[in-house]
């Protein structure tokens, strides 16, 4: 049966940072220069590395960094082809940091990210409404410690929230982020509606089976 | 053995949106607060291509003008669960897409992963006894070897490549990306690499969508593990 579709639909989109065409053969100075980055920054790079005890990196050349194996090599071709954030002198601390043994091994089975409002909350604990399944229209309070949500300013009673649980054998994280471009609120207006209607049926059962001489 | 997803891809393509460059820009701008870093190439063109790199989580969404990707090497078991990065933000994402004045239709789909089944034991002549009922040595006696099936129902189209899995030079060749954390793994030598495309065609599309495709693509490689 013949289709609309053509090779071209099956062909995955690339995406992937531009990469001098002579990577194989520069010098760690032509490279830089061939992904356009200025020598200013180049050397700035160079000497926080050498800071973080690396002292071989100022005479690198570009066969050093041909195995990815190498965390900090991968670093400093991302940040090559990125340039972005090249200025901060904290973009590229975190950024070694994130590439220390120990964050290496932060990778997580499970993430979910929950749209949410705050319900009630106190000096301890923060109640949320959380959206478990959207398609379901399952809803679900849950309790968090009030210290998670510490970033959250002014926080008050019907606020959104995304609660990203992050999960793994032996370990949990959970973020909280204001909610006010990634939650939408009116998934929850039909929960209220919805717990409205329940709350006035179980009054009207209550009259109707209550016995006269009770 | 080991059954490790080493990569993931999974479009939607839809009507080139000719102002994308600047109607883009609100919707990506607050997602900006929850990664790491941001690729902007062909700034202000109609090729321009954002990319939203959110690596403490492991994967990245891009923006075209017509079509939207979300890209992992890791695990993706977990992706067709609820309020998983796929629907959040993800969907997210691409129902402000759809929301937009300019947006016209949706086309199709194509979900792309990556999975080697990594057996010490299993090498190239167990992978002649499963698979190949022919002695093919007659025609030429080969070292390697690759099965492609393709299926196409109505306009949809499933593509399966696989193969035995000779080690992580099987993916450097075929420039397949993967995480650095998995490379200890994947450098062990046996096994079989499978790649799987769907590409679906539909005029809209959900998390339930992908959900399904999800399922699909599970069942399909269920079925050669269950060979070996």
């Amino acid at each position: 049966m013949a289709t609309n579709l053509t090779k071209t639909d099956l062909k995955i989109t690339e995406i992937d940072h531009k990469f001098p065409s002579n990577f194989g053969n520069s010098s760690l100075t032509q490279l830089s220069a061939d992904v356009n980055i200025d020598s200013n920054i180049l050397s700035l790079y160079k000497s926080r590395l050498k800071e973080y005890g690396s002292e071989e990196f100022s005479n690198w050349t570009s066969s050093n960094f041909t195995t990815y194996a190498n965390p900090l090599s991968q670093l400093f071709l991302d940040k090559l082809n990125q340039q972005i954030d090249v200025n901060s002198d904290i973009g590229i601390e975190n950024d070694l940091l994130k590439y220390r043994s120990v964050i290496l091994n932060e990778k997580w089975t499970k993430i979910i990210n929950i749209q949410s409002i705050i319900i009630s909350f106190n000096t301890d604990l923060v109640q949320c409404e959380c959206l478990i399944d959207k398609d379901e229209k399952l809803f679900e309070t849950r309790s968090f410690p009030s210290i998670v949500f510490d970033n959250i300013p002014n926080l008050a009673k019907e606020k959104p929230v995304l609660i990203s649980i992050k999960s793994k054998p032996g370990s949990i994280k959970i973020d909280v982020i204001d909610g006010k471009n990634f939650v939408d609120k009116s998934l929850f207006e039909t929960n209220k509606t919805w717990e409205q209607l329940e709350n006035k049926f179980k009054k009207a059962s209550i009259k109707v089976f209550k016995p006269k001489n009770a | 053995m080991a059954i490790i997803e080493t990569f993931h891809q999974f479009e939607i393509r839809f009507t080139p949106i000719l102002n994308f460059q600047t109607s883009s820009r609100k919707i990506i701008a607050p997602y900006l607060s929850r990664t790491n870093s941001i690729n902007i190439e062909w700034e202000n063109t109609f090729k321009q291509r954002i990319t939203l790199n959110f690596d403490n989580d492991a994967y990245s969404i891009t923006f075209l003008w017509d079509r939207i990707l979300f890209q992992t090497s890791v695990g993706i078991i977990n992706l067709k669960n609820s309020n998983s990065i796929i629907e959040e933000p993800f969907f997210a994402i691409f129902s402000k897409i759809v929301n937009l004045e300019e947006f016209g239709q949706v086309i199709n789909c194509l979900f792309f992963t990556v999975t080697a089944n990594i057996n010490i034991v299993y090498d190239n002549n167990r992978f002649k006894n499963d698979f190949l009922s022919d002695d093919l040595e007659s025609i030429l006696p080969f070292t390697d070897s690759d099965i492609t099936l393709d299926q196409l129902i109505n306009e949809d189209i499933i593509k399966l490549n696989f193969g035995p899995y000779i080690g992580i030079e099987d993916l450097q060749k075929r420039g397949i990306k993967y995480s650095i954390d998995q490379q200890n793994e994947l450098s062990a030598e046996g096994g079989i690499l499978a790649d799987l495309k769907i590409v679906k065609v539909l005029n809209s599309i959900s998390f339930k969508n992908y959900q399904f495709i999800f399922e699909e693509s599970n069942s399909v490689l269920e079925k050669i593990w269950q060979r070996i």
